[in-house]
C-alpha cells in the first residue's frame, strides 16, 4: 500500500521511500521522513494535486505522484 | 540674486548627485534592496563563480 | 575581531536572533527560505562579526541558497559555529548539529523556541545535552530576545581562553569507520579541514565537497574506487539503499539514544490551533477561494477602504497648506522666477506627486508582511502547486511572485530556494511581471480618473493580468527551451503564529522606507531633470513645453505608441523615465502637466486619454520592462548576459501586444 491509499486523517509507518526521485527523496528524507517513521495524511488538493502530510510533528506537502511512490504499512 | 544662485546651486548639485548615485546602486541591484547594505560587510557578489554555471 | 557563523535548520528563528545580537532590521518571515543570502553584522556592543546564512537541513547543498552556507564553511574564515536548534523539533535538527560537530570548529547550541516545546509538552534537560555534545547549549527565545545576552557572553569568551567549546560528541559510523581513516589518510595536507568530516561527507556524496577534494587533489580515482566498492557493500550485506541512508541512520541512531537521555515528552498529541486553521485554508475545496478573497481584502483595503481616503487627506495637505507655504516662503527671501517655478512645479509636483500614495504602499506592504510572518505564504505555495504545475513550474515558485508586489528585487533573489535550475531560472524572468508597488502610483492616478467607482475591481484585475501573463509565459518558455527537467516540490509548513506587532511594523516599516527614501533621493533628482527639460527647448530658456528637449524626445518615440492609443509625446516621454524607477512616470505626469494636485491632474488626463487607452496604458506600464536595479539583479543572479537580455526584450514585445490587443479590440466594443 501506498501514501495516497491512506485515507484522510489516519495515520501509517513509513515503509518504502527508495522509489522516489533523487532530490525530493533527500529533502524528505531531510524532513524526517524516512522508514519506520509514523505519517498521517491530513489532506489532499482537488484536480491531483499536492498532499499534506504530518511527520514528527511536523506538516509538509509534497506532489501526490511522489506521495503515491511512498510504501506504508 | 545670491539667494538664487545659492538656492539653484543647492539644489541641481543635490539632484545632480542623486541621481548619479541611484544609477550606481541599481547597477549593483541586490545589494541596493537589502536593509543591510549599510553595515553589512559580506559581498552579495561571492556566490556568483558557482552560480548557474550549468545555464549559460 | 572575530568571526561567528550562525547555522542551522530552516525557519529555527536564526535572523530573528541575528537581529537581537547585532541590532539589525534584517528581513524575517515565517517559512523556510527567508534569508537567501550571507549576511554580517556586529555583534551588540563588541568588536566581532556574526555571520547570517541561509537555513539548511544538511550540508549537502540542493538548491543555490543551501550553496551559499556550504561555500561558506569550506573557504571562508571564522572563529566558531553557533548552531541554532528547533527545541520542538531536536531529532531533526540534531542531524545537522551532528554534521556540524563533525566540522571541529568550536560550536555553540543556542536551544530555541523552548516555549513552544514546552507547550508541546517536551522537555529538555540542557545541561545533560550539554554534557553529551561537549557542547554549551544556552536556551533561547528568539522572537523575544530571551537568552540572548547569555548567548552573546558565550561567543565572546571563550575565544580568549580558546579550549572549551570543541565538542566532545563523535557518531560511531560502524563498520564505516575503517574507511574513513583510510581515506582521511588519502586527503592531502595542505587542506584546513578536519579531515574524517570530509570523508563522510564524501561518502555522503555531497557534491561540493567532492569538488572540491577534486580541486585540491590530482587525482581522485581511489577515493571513488573506495566509495563505490563500500557502497556495494553495504547494499550486498543488507545495511541499507546507500551510503548516504546508512550514514543517515547511524546518525539517526545516536540522535535517538541521546535523547531518551535527555527529553521528556508529557502530552502526546492534541489539535492544535495550526490544525483547525489548516482544516479550513487549506480545505479541497475552499483553498483556492480563500486566497482570492484575501487577495481581494487587500486590494480593497489598500484602493478603496483605506487606501484612497489616507491619500486624498494627503494630497489635501500637499497640494493646499504646503505649496502655500512654499510659495510664500520664496516670495519672503526673493526667490527669482526661475526658483520659484522650478521648486513648485518641479519638485513639489514631482516629489509630491509620489509622497501622496505612501499611505496605500504602506498598507499594502503591511499585508504582504503578515503573509510572510503568519506561517500562511508556505500554504498559498500548496494551495497554487496544481496550477503552477500545469504551467512547468512549482507551487514554490509562487513565493518569489508574491514577493515580487512589495518589490521585484527580492523577489527574484528569493528564487534561490527552488531547487531545480530550470524552475529557477522561469521563475526569475517571469517575476519582474508581478506588479511591483512602485508601478502601484501610476495606477492610482488613472484609476482615480477614469475608474472612480471600480478602483480596486480594476487594479486587481492588472495585478491578475500580470499573473496570467507571467503563467503564459511560463508555458511558452517551457514549452520552447527548457524542457528536459523535471520538476519538484516539496515544502514544509510551519506552524502557524499570531504575527507580533512590532515585527509586522518594522518589516512594513523597512520596506516602505525605501520608498520614502527613493522620494526624497532619486525622484527628486529626476523631478529636477525632468523640470529642466521642460523648461529648456532647442530655442532657449523658459520655452512653451511643446517646444521643450523633453517634447522633443517624446515625440520621436510617439508614433510607436500611436496604435496602442496613447501616441503622445506626454506618454513616451513618462514612459522613458520609467525604466530607472517606476514611480517617476507619475512625477514626470505631474510636471508635464502643470498640474497643482491630484484632482485637476486627473481633470487633465481625460482630456489626452479615454478609458481605454487608460487602460492600455496603465498595462503596458505593468508589463513593459523590469526597472534597472531589477535588471542588474537579473543579470546577477542568472549570471548570463543571455537571459537578461531576453527577460528585458520579451517583456517589452508582450506589453506592446497585450496593450494593442486591449486597445484595438477593446475599440470594437466602446
Amino acid at each position: 500500500m501506498n501514501l495516497t491509499d491512506l485515507q484522510q486523517g489516519k495515520t501509517a509507518v513509513v515503509s518504502d521511500v527508495t522509489k522516489l526521485n533523487d532530490i525530493v527523496k533527500q529533502r524528505l528524507i531531510d524532513m524526517g521522513l524516512v522508514e519506520g517513521q509514523e505519517i498521517c495524511l491530513k489532506c489532499a488538493m482537488p484536480f491531483g494535486g499536492p498532499v499534506m502530510v504530518e511527520v514528527c510533528g511536523q506538516c509538509l506537502s509534497l506532489r501526490r505522484k511522489e506521495a503515491s511512490r511512498i510504501g506504508v504499512s | 540674486m545670491i539667494v538664487n544662485i545659492f538656492l539653484g546651486l543647492i539644489i541641481f548639485g543635490y539632484a545632480g548627485w542623486m541621481m548619479v548615485r541611484h544609477i550606481k546602486r541599481s547597477k549593483q541591484g541586490k545589494c541596493a534592496a537589502c536593509p543591510l547594505h549599510k553595515s553589512c560587510s559580506g559581498s552579495c557578489s561571492e556566490t556568483e563563480s558557482t552560480s548557474m554555471t550549468e545555464m549559460k | 575581531m572575530s568571526q561567528f557563523a550562525l547555522l542551522g535548520n530552516p525557519n529555527t528563528g536564526k535572523t530573528s536572533l541575528f537581529n537581537h545580537l547585532t541590532g539589525s532590521y534584517a528581513y524575517v518571515g515565517n517559512w523556510s527560505g527567508v534569508t537567501i543570502e550571507k549576511k554580517v553584522g556586529k555583534l551588540r556592543h563588541q568588536t566581532d562579526l556574526l555571520v547570517d546564512l541561509p537555513g539548511i537541513y544538511s550540508l549537502n547543498p540542493l538548491s543555490k541558497d543551501e550553496e551559499v552556507v556550504t561555500e561558506f564553511l569550506l573557504t571562508d574564515e571564522f572563529e566558531k559555529i553557533l548552531n541554532i536548534v528547533d527545541a520542538s523539533q531536536l531529532k531533526r535538527n540534531l542531524q545537522l548539529t551532528i554534521q556540524l560537530i563533525e566540522f571541529g570548529k568550536p560550536l555553540i547550541v543556542g536551544l530555541n523556541m523552548v516555549d513552544v516545546a514546552q507547550s508541546r509538552g517536551i522537555q529538555i534537560n540542557e545541561k545533560k545535552l550539554s554534557d553529551i555534545l561537549g557542547v554549551r547549549v544556552v536556551p533561547i527565545i528568539a522572537r523575544t530576545g530571551k537568552g540572548c545576552d547569555l548567548l552573546t557572553k558565550e561567543l565572546t569568551s571563550d575565544t580568549r581562553k580558546k579550549s572549551p567549546g570543541t565538542p566532545t560528541f563523535k557518531v560511531d559510523y560502524g563498520f564505516l569507520e575503517e574507511i574513513i581513516e583510510q581515506m582521511s589518510e588519502l586527503f592531502p595536507d595542505d587542506v584546513n579541514l578536519n579531515k574524517r568530516w570530509m570523508a563522510v561527507q564524501y561518502l555522503e556524496g555531497n557534491k561540493r565537497v567532492i569538488s572540491y577534494v577534486s580541486q585540491h587533489m590530482p587525482n581522485t580515482a581511489l577515493l571513488e574506487q573506495i566509495k563505490q566498492e563500500v557502497e556495494e557493500e553495504l547494499v550486498k550485506r543488507g545495511y541499507a539503499h546507500s551510503l548516504r541512508q546508512f550514514i543517515y541512520h547511524m546518525r539517526d541512531k545516536n540522535i535517538t539514544h541521546l535523547l531518551e537521555q535527555t527529553t521528556i515528552v508529557t502530552s502526546s498529541t492534541k489539535t492544535t490551533t495550526t490544525d483547525m486553521i489548516d482544516r479550513v485554508v487549506t480545505n479541497k475545496f475552499l483553498g483556492l477561494p480563500i486566497f482570492l478573497f484575501f487577495m481581494y481584502v487587500v486590494f480593497m483595503l489598500t484602493f478603496d477602504w483605506l487606501g484612497t481616503p489616507l491619500s486624498d487627506v494627503l494630497d489635501g495637505f500637499m497640494s493646499g497648506p504646503l505649496t502655500t507655504w512654499t510659495e510664500n516662503g520664496l516670495h519672503v527671501i526673493g526667490a527669482s522666477k526661475f526658483i520659484k517655478d522650478l521648486v513648485l512645479n518641479g519638485i513639489i509636483a514631482g516629489v509630491g506627486g509620489v509622497l501622496v500614495f505612501v499611505p496605500q504602499i504602506f498598507i499594502m506592504f503591511f499585508l504582504i508582511s503578515f503573509l510572510e510572518d503568519s506561517g500562511y505564504m508556505a500554504r498559498v505555495a500548496m494551495v497554487m502547486d496544481r496550477i503552477m504545475e500545469s504551467i512547468g513550474l512549482n507551487g514554490k515558485a509562487f513565493i518569489p511572485m508574491i514577493i515580487g508586489f512589495g518589490c521585484n528585487v527580492p523577489g527574484i533573489m528569493a528564487a534561490r530556494t527552488i531547487e531545480q535550475p530550470k524552475e529557477r531560472l522561469l521563475t526569475i524572468l517571469l517575476t519582474p511581471l508581478m506588479s511591483c508597488s512602485a508601478r502601484l502610483p501610476v495606477y492610482a492616478l488613472f484609476v482615480g480618473a477614469f475608474f472612480v467607482n471600480h478602483r480596486a475591481l480594476v487594479v486587481l484585475s492588472l495585478y491578475v493580468l500580470g499573473i496570467v501573463v507571467a503563467m503564459v509565459m511560463a508555458r511558452i518558455f517551457s514549452f520552447l527551451f527548457l524542457k528536459k527537467e523535471k520538476s519538484v516540490f516539496v515544502i514544509e509548513l510551519p506552524p502557524y503564529r499570531v504575527p507580533q506587532a512590532l515585527t509586522l511594523w518594522r518589516s512594513t516599516w523597512e520596506k516602505g522606507k525605501g520608498f520614502i527614501r527613493k522620494a526624497g533621493t532619486f525622484i527628486f533628482a529626476g523631478s529636477v531633470l525632468i523640470w529642466l527639460l521642460t523648461y529648456a527647448g532647442p530655442h532657449g530658456w523658459n520655452v512653451e513645453m511643446d517646444d521643450s528637449f523633453l517634447a522633443f524626445i517624446g515625440g520621436v518615440l510617439a508614433p510607436i505608441f500611436e496604435p496602442l492609443g496613447f501616441g503622445t509625446w506626454q506618454a513616451a516621454a513618462s514612459l522613458l523615465t520609467g525604466f530607472l524607477a517606476k514611480e517617476v512616470v507619475v512625477s514626470t505626469m505631474n510636471i508635464i502637466y502643470h498640474a497643482p494636485d491630484t484632482a485637476s491632474l486627473t481633470g487633465v488626463l481625460s482630456t489626452q486619454y479615454s478609458a481605454l487607452s487608460a487602460l492600455s496604458f496603465m498595462s503596458f506600464i505593468l508589463l513593459y520592462i523590469p526597472c534597472l536595479a531589477t535588471v542588474a539583479t537579473i543579470r546577477k543572479e542568472t549570471a548570463s548576459k543571455k537571459w537578461t537580455y531576453v527577460s528585458v526584450i520579451y517583456s517589452l514585445v508582450i506589453a506592446y501586444i497585450i496593450s494593442l490587443v486591449i486597445y484595438q479590440i477593446g475599440g470594437l466594443f466602446f
